[in-house]
């Protein structure tokens, strides 16, 4: 329940909706050049259409709205700073407001309703991407997304396997971190009192020994991999399986129609 | 009996000794493994048993000496591959061996790396799983198993390459008396099924279990033999700094005392009837 109280942003909200069974290769490629074309969108008729792809992405995403907009607060505060900024900085057009020097100018209202809803359309989009796809199966998609360019120097292989560990010693990591943190508790340790600076030096002897075990762990774990028989990406095979499926495609063309309009609504 | 493993005349050193230490962890290592055997190897901290362990599937290579597996010397590279898929290893930490985000990913990892086509991976991991008693759990994430499903987990994911040789060093060490069941019997099963299994441990009464039992000492090995030829010997077993099982102390103890009590027990039975048959006789 807690996870619901305070979500995240972008934490994965396990489904079996339409977007949650699509390829995350699609979908990783799918965000990628959205978010590109939403910086074609000049004028309403093309924000119309943004926002609508995007509304029509959140419901077949069948994840609760107020799960959602939960975990996106604290972007929509930033969202809030930006437009209030662009309202005082923006100068053009009829001055609608004034008082000594500072005024605010038709063009700001403009500007700053424009620059918040494409912003919130790029993090809105973002966020269905991570709800709707499990960190692993990221994982899995950016490795297959970039193995092709392996011959440039790019390490796919390598990159995939280090954030799939990463994802499997997390929680072990913050099991460990309470662990110290209660035993430095019972050795008379405070994490809560005092100002920042103080809190944040408390926190020094559970970082020191997380760390030497961190590095302990890693050594161990590098070994039993190479006894394991690890030797790179080469000739490995794989057991996660991805396959492109019928609403792949339809996303796919989701995605050219949306670029062709944007294109032409443009002026 | 047919021999697996091979080490003839084997020493090593690290390369950068700890300090303190005399440079060579192992020396002049003569030994046998035969195929089928259960052996535990035992011996003080800092002995060379990790040390032995680590040069069975060529983690380490011999500094001197060569260690043939089932025909293979582990110093050459080319054989390497198939020398880590005979021989096994399950280590002392049931966290820091666990690579894959879910079960049936780790069980796939070592065979993701020989290459194993992914059908039969899939069918490998239905059948190790069932073995070591996993099955229902392929896509529970490690961090949730216990102690005891962490090292059975391990197990199979060992198993799955179908090795010759399977190494546990010190693989009970860190689990509750449940989990060090688990993976006992997991071992014990093992061993029925024609796996040799060598078991690094410092419990004598895991080692009891064990066909023959290894000593090592400051790189050597000084002592080998049946667990029961192993007690009989209990001064030795004192020096070798090993905690002697409860009914071979009372034993001792008895016999100091004069008792006539049998030199050769060492199970608990045997010496519950024996004092049985001395206080009827009073
Ligand atoms: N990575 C290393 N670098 C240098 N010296 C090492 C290294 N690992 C072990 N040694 C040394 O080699 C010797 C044998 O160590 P090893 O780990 O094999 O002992 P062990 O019998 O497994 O001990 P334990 O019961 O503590 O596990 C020790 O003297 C140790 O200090
Ligand atoms: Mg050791």
């Amino acid at each position: 329940m807690s996870r619901l109280a305070n979500p995240i942003l972008g934490q994965y909200v396990p489904g079996t909706s339409v977007l949650h069974r699509l390829d995350p290769r699609s979908k990783l490629v799918f965000v990628f050049l959205f978010m590109m074309a939403v910086f074609l969108a000049n004028n309403v008729l093309s924000y119309m259409l943004l926002v609508l792809v995007t509304a029509t992405a959140v419901f077949l995403s069948e994840i609760p709205l107020p799960l959602i907009f939960r975990g996106l607060k604290p972007v929509l505060y930033l969202i809030g700073l930006t437009a209030f900024l662009h309202l005082w900085m923006t100068r053009g057009g009829d001055v609608l407001w004034q008082w000594g020097p500072v005024s605010i100018h038709e063009n700001g209202i403009v500007q700053a309703g424009w620059t918040s809803l494409r912003f919130f359309i790029l993090v809105l989009m973002g966020t269905m991407l991570t709800l709707t796809t499990s960190p692993i199966e990221l994982t899995d998609g950016l490795e297959r997304l970039l193995s092709p360019l392996t011959r440039l120097g790019v390490p796919a292989h390598e990159l995939a396997l280090m954030m799939s560990i990463a994802l499997r010693f997390i929680p072990t990591l913050w099991e460990e971190t309470e662990k110290i943190m209660k035993a430095q508790r019972a050795r008379g340790a405070d994490f809560e009192s005092g100002g920042l600076y103080r809190r944040a030096k408390s926190y020094i002897p559970v970082l020191i020994p997380l760390f030497i075990s961190a590095f302990r762990r890693a050594e161990e774990l590098a070994l039993a991999m190479e006894a394991r028989g690890y030797r790179g990406g080469e000739g490995r095979t794989r057991i996660r399986e991805l396959r492109y499926r019928m609403a792949d495609g339809i996303l796919l063309a989701v995605l050219l129609l949306l670029v062709g309009c944007l294109l032409w609504l443009r002026n | 009996m047919e021999p697996i493993i091979q080490l003839d005349g084997v020493g090593f050193r690290y390369e950068l000794p700890r300090e303190g230490k005399s440079d060579w962890s192992l020396r002049g290592i003569r030994l046998t493994v035969h195929r089928g055997e259960h052996l535990a190897v035992m011996g003080p901290n800092g002995s060379g048993k990790s040390t032995l362990a680590k040069l069975l599937n060529g983690l380490l290579i011999p500094s001197e000496g060569c260690i043939v597996v089932d025909g293979l010397d582990t110093r050459d590279g080319k054989t390497l591959p198939a020398v880590r898929r005979k021989v096994g290893m399950v280590f002392q930490n049931p966290d820091n061996q666990i690579v894959g985000t879910t079960v049936k990913d780790d069980v796939a990892f070592g065979m993701e790396n020989a290459g194993i086509p992914r059908k039969e991976m899939l069918e490998r991991i239905r059948e190790v799983l069932d073995r070591v008693g996993l099955n229902g759990l392929e896509a529970s994430s490690p961090h949730h198993l216990s102690g005891g499903q962490k090292q059975r987990l391990a197990i199979a994911g060992v198993l799955a390459m179908r090795p010759e040789v399977v190494v546990f060093d010190e693989a009970t060490s860190m689990l509750d008396p449940a989990g060090r069941k688990e993976v006992l019997q997991a071992m014990e099963e093992l061993h029925r099924t024609g796996t040799t299994v060598i078991h690094i441990t410092h419990s004598v009464r895991e080692a009891f279990c064990a066909e023959r039992v290894l000593i090592l000492e400051n790189g050597k090995i000084q002592w080998q033999g049946s667990p029961r030829e192993l007690f009989l010997q209990s001064e030795e077993v004192c020096r070798w700094s090993l905690e002697v099982p409860l009914a071979v102390e009372l034993k001792n103890r008895l016999r100091e005392r004069g008792l006539p009590v049998r030199q050769d027990i060492v199970g608990t039975e045997e010496l519950v009837e024996t004092i049985w048959t001395l206080l009827s006789r009073n």
